[in-house]
């Protein structure tokens, strides 16, 4: 806010703060000089919105021992962080998950699932038998006789 | 009859029998009658051409081909020829689609039979099968050929 400034403005101003009493002369300028009357005005206004604005708490003396015994209390409070089993079993989870995923990142996955599962056997005697999947997908169950066995 | 006894009564005369399992046999005589590069195959062995790529054979003679219907839960015998018997027996279809099967490829002794001569089993087979995946039985000796068997579940 920009004020037109007069001579009298700075007496308006320290007779406001109390630093100076006011005078008869200054009575009556104030009466008859706009520019006097809207600075006192403001200063008013300004002093009465001051008076609103909350002002914290001041410690006083005798309230100083209690806020003092709370700092304390605050700072002797044992820590709350798991001791003891709860931390062990905390810490050991925690080792299980990071081994489990880096076992799982190292192998790549599960094993990519089979489409057959086969079992052979044979009763003849001195046979050999085996299976493997085939390139077209098909299975292929292999026996190996002895020559003399027919 | 009690209540219970009628229960079980009802629930036997009702129970559907196994399901049918369709299934594709081909059963050849497979030989190297020094064809070269230029395979034989009999006519209705084509569509297994495929499937025997591959083995060092060059003549290929169908003994078998039939399509079975086996019964789940029921062995199905087939005769291949004078020396081996097919067994399937469907077990179950699991939950990923594919049917298990149990199979036996029986071989018959040689005449004349002595005293403890008695058939025996050339392969006793438990397999999954996914539908349309043939599996195929090789080194069965029949004479101075192979028999090889082909299945396949439709």
């Amino acid at each position: 806010m920009i004020m037109k400034q007069c001579r009298y403005t700075s007496q308006i101003e320290a007779v406001f703060d109390g630093e100076q009493k006011g005078t008869p002369e200054l009575e009556r300028h104030l009466e008859t000089c706009p520019v006097c009357s809207a600075t006192l005005a403001f200063l008013k206004q300004l002093r009465e919105g001051v008076k609103h604005i909350p002002h914290p708490e001041p410690v006083a003396d005798p309230q100083f021992p209690a806020f003092m015994a709370g700092v304390r209390e605050a700072l002797d409070t044992p820590d709350r962080r798991p001791r003891g089993f709860l931390a062990v079993a905390s810490l050991m989870t925690a080792a299980m998950v990071v081994a489990l995923a880096t076992f799982v990142m190292i192998k790549g996955g599960p094993d990519p699932v089979r489409a057959t599962e086969v079992e052979v056997s044979t009763d003849i005697e001195g046979a050999e038998v085996g299976w493997y999947d085939s390139e077209d997908d098909s299975i292929t169950i292999w026996i190996n006789m002895a020559e003399d066995d027919l | 009859m009690s209540l219970a006894g009628m229960v079980i009564l009802v629930a036997v005369c009702t129970a559907s029998p196994g399901e049918e399992v369709p299934i594709s046999l081909w059963a050849m005589d497979a030989s190297v009658e020094g064809r070269g590069d230029v395979k034989y195959f009999d006519h209705d062995l084509a569509p297994i051409r495929s499937t025997v790529r591959g083995l060092p054979f060059d003549t290929y003679r169908s003994v078998k081909v039939a399509r079975i219907r086996a019964i789940e839960g029921a062995e199905t015998k087939i005769a291949i020829n004078r020396r081996y018997i097919l067994y399937l027996k469907p077990l179950e279809k699991t939950h990923k689609d594919t049917l298990r099967l149990s199979i036996r490829v029986e071989k018959l002794p040689e005449k004349p039979y002595g005293r403890n001569t008695k058939p025996v089993n050339a392969f006793s087979t438990r397999v999954e099968l996914k539908p349309g995946q043939k599996i195929k039985f090789q080194g069965l000796k029949n004479g101075d050929k192979e028999l090889i068997i082909i299945l396949q579940v439709r």
